[in-house]
């Protein structure tokens, strides 16, 4: 008897050292993992954020867009270096959406009327700037450790949109994402970039009474050491696909692309290493000389609606075959009035082409009939309207039209 | 035996114990005081002498002036409020490193300083949180200084060298 209640009480004894060992050892272990994962929590909230405030979902518009390229970063592009890049001859162009194609380097003055939104990768853009070569741009919203999903939260910056309306200033440029692919993946930071646009959009139309323009900036690539160790999803693959999506929903929204990301990858695919200004932290920040390229690549891919010129094409025909063509580029509020030229023997159905510009070009056709009792007309016309080229008119579309984007054109 | 067993279980258990008390953590919400420094500090600071000394710190980290303009743009001080200052930031690292010294004006613009530089360091607090490990824990060690007339804060991983070099230890 006494032998058994010995071993009943070492077997006690046994399980209380068990449990206290057990306590001893995954209490700490599992507070050691809760302390290190702040990050988990912080996912958690930003999903919910995400449901709560993301009404908006991809159109099938912004798919196809996104489909048709132009933005995106596919892997490892290599383009031209800002030290080396020559401007090229006047280029006004016409955007058709996609990226925003190669234009001369427009002066500081272009940016006065520009605010920048961004997190710790424009930060450093905002101290590097502050020699003025951005002119007089607004960078006060670039601040670390933010995000579009945070943005709508208002934990950083409360109500961003109407402070950034409340600068006046017509540009707003925003690159935003790095904060947000680990807390709400690829489909999360779009849909809430898409809401903090649109509300920006409307608290400029509600406090200025006029839209902005809104430059998406891409997001820019890890360095090859650091790729795929900031979280799960933030790696240059998702990037990639977050840049194609972001073409496409600023291409379907009247937005401009400007794919700053495309000059910022080695031939490897990652961010060049001279760009980088914190190789061994995050491998996502740039150096001096990244801000550089990018501020390059701002003063080259910079576009206003008032700059695009639009071409009128006026085709003449006589007896089936168009023996005059008009052509001529106006901008978007001219007025034009061209005569239709005489022709001897033939009657024409419309003696003048007016009308007056908007965003996009336009094309005429104007037809000679010949005259029933006249002898043989003669084929040339006694006049011509001003300026009567051969080449052959151009097309355009609206910035605001579904066509696939078009591959920016760089300098080489 | 049993008394082994006893003491090599109370001992796991008050390790245990120890080791589930958190240490204490600045929360966002407190504000950041300055130090000011007490009768050791010299007159006058020589803080362009500093400021060269303080470069030699991070020649490496790509360090980059800032004049007039570039004080009002970047931290929102206006010139007016500084009888002399010397200031720069480095490219280098996750954030820009703030080194930034000022000889104020009077105490007004003294005040004006300081609140700015305590401000610029709550908000990088706030910045930093759940960020990385690093910056945060750079940001709760940083302090704005006080000595007579000069104020200054470093904002940079090696602080506590360019403290010592501010205050001539």
């Amino acid at each position: 008897m006494e032998i058994e209640k010995a071993k009943i009480a070492k077997r006690i004894i046994a399980l209380i050292a068990l449990a206290a060992i057990t306590i001893g050892i995954f209490v700490p272990v599992m507070k050691h993992s809760k302390d290190k994962k702040p990050e988990v929590t912080t996912t958690t909230k930003a999903t919910t954020e995400k449901v709560e405030t993301t009404t908006e979902e991809a159109t099938e518009e912004e798919e196809t867009a996104a489909q048709g390229g132009g933005g995106g970063n596919g892997g490892a592009k290599s383009e031209t270096k800002a030290e080396t890049a020559a401007p090229k001859p006047a280029s006004k162009v016409i955007y058709t959406g996609g990226a925003l194609p190669y234009c001369d380097y427009v002066d500081n003055s272009y940016f006065n009327e520009a605010v920048f939104i961004g997190d710790s990768v424009s930060l450093k853009l905002r101290y590097y700037v502050s020699n003025g070569s951005l002119g007089s741009a607004n960078m006060s919203f670039c601040v670390g450790n933010f995000g579009s999903t945070n943005a709508l939260r208002g934990n950083i910056i409360s109500n961003i949109w109407d402070q950034v309306a409340a600068t006046g200033r017509k540009r707003v440029y925003i690159m935003l994402g790095m904060n947000d692919l680990n807390a709400v993946g690829v489909d999360g930071a779009v849909n809430n970039m898409r809401t903090l646009c649109y509300k920006i959009q409307n608290a400029f139309a509600a406090r200025n009474g006029y839209n902005p323009l809104i430059y998406i900036q891409s997001m820019t690539p890890i360095n090859q050491k650091k790729n795929g160790t900031n979280g799960k999803v933030l790696n240059n693959a998702n990037i990639a696909i977050y840049n194609q999506r972001l073409s496409g929903m600023a291409a379907a929204n009247g937005w401009y692309f400007v794919d700053v990301a495309s000059v910022m990858y080695n031939d490897a695919g990652f961010l060049r290493d001279d760009f980088c200004g914190d190789p061994n932290a995050m491998g996502l920040h740039f150096s001096a000389a990244g801000c550089a390229q990018w501020v390059w690549y701002l003063h080259t891919h910079a576009y206003d609606p008032s700059w695009a010129v639009y071409p009128l094409t006026i085709r003449y025909h006589k007896d089936g075959v168009v023996f005059n063509t008009y052509s001529q580029k106006y901008k978007a509020g001219d007025t034009f009035n061209i005569p239709s030229p005489t022709v001897n023997g033939y009657t024409v159905d419309k003696a003048t082409i007016s009308g007056t510009f908007a965003h996009a070009g336009q094309e005429f056709d104007v037809y000679y009939t010949a005259k029933p009792t006249t002898t043989v007309p003669t084929t040339a016309p006694t006049t011509v309207p001003p300026e009567t080229t051969t080449t052959p008119p151009e097309t355009t579309t609206e910035p605001t039209t579904q066509t696939p984007p078009e591959t920016s054109t760089e300098a080489s | 035996m049993k008394k082994i067993i006893a003491i090599v279980l109370t001992l796991v258990l008050a390790l245990s114990l120890s080791a589930c008390i958190s240490r204490p953590v600045q929360s966002i919400g407190d504000e950041v005081e300055a130090t000011t420094i007490g009768d050791n500090t010299p007159a006058n600071i020589d803080i362009h002498a500093a400021l060269e000394q303080i470069n030699l710190l991070v020649k490496d980290d790509e360090p980059m002036d800032i004049d007039e303009d570039a004080l009002t743009s970047l931290y929102g001080i206006e010139s007016a409020w500084c009888k002399d200052f010397a200031c720069i930031a480095t490219m280098g690292g996750v954030f820009p490193s703030d080194i930034l010294m000022f000889e104020a004006a009077d105490d007004e613009a003294k005040a004006n300083i300081k609140e700015v530089l305590e401000t610029k360091l709550d908000d990088f607090l706030t910045q930093a949180q759940n960020y990385d490990e690093d910056s945060y824990a750079l940001a709760s060690s940083c302090k704005v200084i006080e000595a007579g007339n000069y104020i200054a804060l470093f904002l940079a991983p090696q602080h506590e060298e360019m403290e010592n070099i501010f205050l001539g230890k």
